[in-house]
């Protein structure tokens, strides 16, 4: 069976894949993840989860343009240098 | 009621064997994932070996290394040269039986025994759960038969029924400490090896 | 020298590829020379290479590792590779059953 472990590196971060280990089951799972995975002090947590219980997404529809819905979808540099120049030109 | 010292230099040395020897399986345990664990606990055993060596000398190296073979106090149990996987890990299991009794019983009065325990807590597991899944297996329970007078003599001749109640098999003859294995020698030669290439008073 | 591997661009090789390597053969070796050298030579000591050098570039040049020996023993032919084999197929035959039975789940 295969397992994929996860691992913190220190409280309060995210859990970050590290890799994967085929193990019969939790106990034999656990105990070769503390061994690769925590050995030198590098972990302060570990999950393990057998591959099937993870749900994959991969694809994706994308057809539209959804730049409108990000920050940097709406760029002003262009009239803000505009405006630069018109107020410049502009008697004072 | 046995030396304190002795009870300590048995114990690191039982600790460094032990290590030495589960460090033979670096490379062709029966799989990747146990090869990593096996190595891992064996480099942790040395730890521990050098943890009780530093307290009996200011020198760890000295006291490790330089006794002739004759002097050294490990059970007959950790210097055997295992050649298979089944009585490799029947080893280990009983080891960590017998270590957990003896590093038990020094916890309260030794610091370092009680951080030995703490981390051994983790070997326990491991060796826990190869017996949970071989200890149906034939070739499993031979090996613990074969081994279980010299796991005996691991620990003191008091803690014996404990050992017995829990491995569940009957007090036999021990095999004691001070015998040594045919293999001890080149066990010591090989690991000496390094030590002794250096000249005397050398720093790394 | 041979330690780090042929000169090969990282992005032919398969061990940076897939991540085995964090960077290039040469990129390695390099950094080993700029490592150790001129430790080495400022202790006093020699290093047997005559054209050993550091260019201006910072880059260091030295006397091509004969690469064609590498590959012969890292392709299986090296003195001790039948032995080395051996000895691993032997433990992997006779833990079979270790595999079987642990791994049957």
């Amino acid at each position: 069976m295969i397992w994929e472990v996860f691992r913190r590196e220190r409280k309060g971060q995210a859990f970050e894949h590290a890799g994967s280990i085929v193990a019969p089951d939790s106990e034999f799972a656990e105990a070769w993840a503390r061994e690769q995975y925590g050995r030198r002090g590098e972990s302060v947590g570990l999950w393990l989860v057998p591959r099937d219980a993870i749900h994959d997404v991969e694809d994706w529809a994308d057809e539209f343009d959804l730049k409108y819905r990000r920050v940097d979808g709406y760029s002003i540099k262009a009239r803000l240098k505009e405006a630069r120049e018109r107020a410049s030109s502009r008697p004072r | 009621m046995a030396d304190r010292a002795d009870t300590l230099l048995a114990l690191a040395d039982d600790e460094l064997v032990i290590g030495w020897r589960d460090s033979e399986w670096t490379g062709i345990a029966p799989m990747l994932e146990e090869d990593v664990a096996f190595s891992s606990i064996a480099q942790n055993e040395i730890g521990h070996a050098r943890a009780v060596y530093e307290l009996l000398s200011d020198d760890a190296d000295a006291l490790a290394f330089d006794r002739p073979p004759g002097e050294y106090r490990c059970a007959p149990l950790v210097q055997l040269h295992l050649l298979d996987w089944a009585h490799t890990i029947a080893r280990r299991w009983l080891y960590e039986v017998a270590d957990e009794i003896r590093i038990t019983a020094l916890r309260d009065e030794l610091p370092v025994a009680a951080k030995i325990d703490r981390e051994e807590a983790y070997h326990r597991m491991h060796a826990e759960m190869w017996h949970e899944r071989l200890q149906d297996e034939p070739r499993f329970r031979d090996a613990v038969s074969e081994l279980w007078p010299y796991a005996l003599g691991v620990v003191l001749p008091e803690q014996r029924a404990a050992l017995s109640a829990r491995v569940g098999l009957e007090e036999v003859e021990a095999v004691e400490r001070g015998v040594f294995d045919d293999s001890f020698a080149a066990l010591h030669e090989e690991m000496t090896m390094v030590r002794r290439s250096a000249p005397v008073g050398a720093q790394w | 020298m041979q330690f780090h591997g042929n000169p090969i661009p990282k992005d032919e090789d398969p061990m940076y590829v897939w991540r085995i390597k964090s960077q290039g053969n040469e990129e390695a070796r390099q950094q080993f020379l700029e490592g150790y050298v001129p430790q080495i030579w400022e202790l006093g000591l020699t290093v047997p290479d005559p054209k050993l050098r550091r260019r201006d570039d910072g880059t260091w040049e030295y006397t091509e590792p004969d690469w064609s020996e590498l590959k012969h023993v890292v392709t299986g032919h090296g003195p001790k590779t039948e032995e080395r084999l051996a000895f691993r197929r032997r433990f992997l035959e006779q833990e079979q059953w270790v595999r079987d039975t642990v791994l049957a789940a």
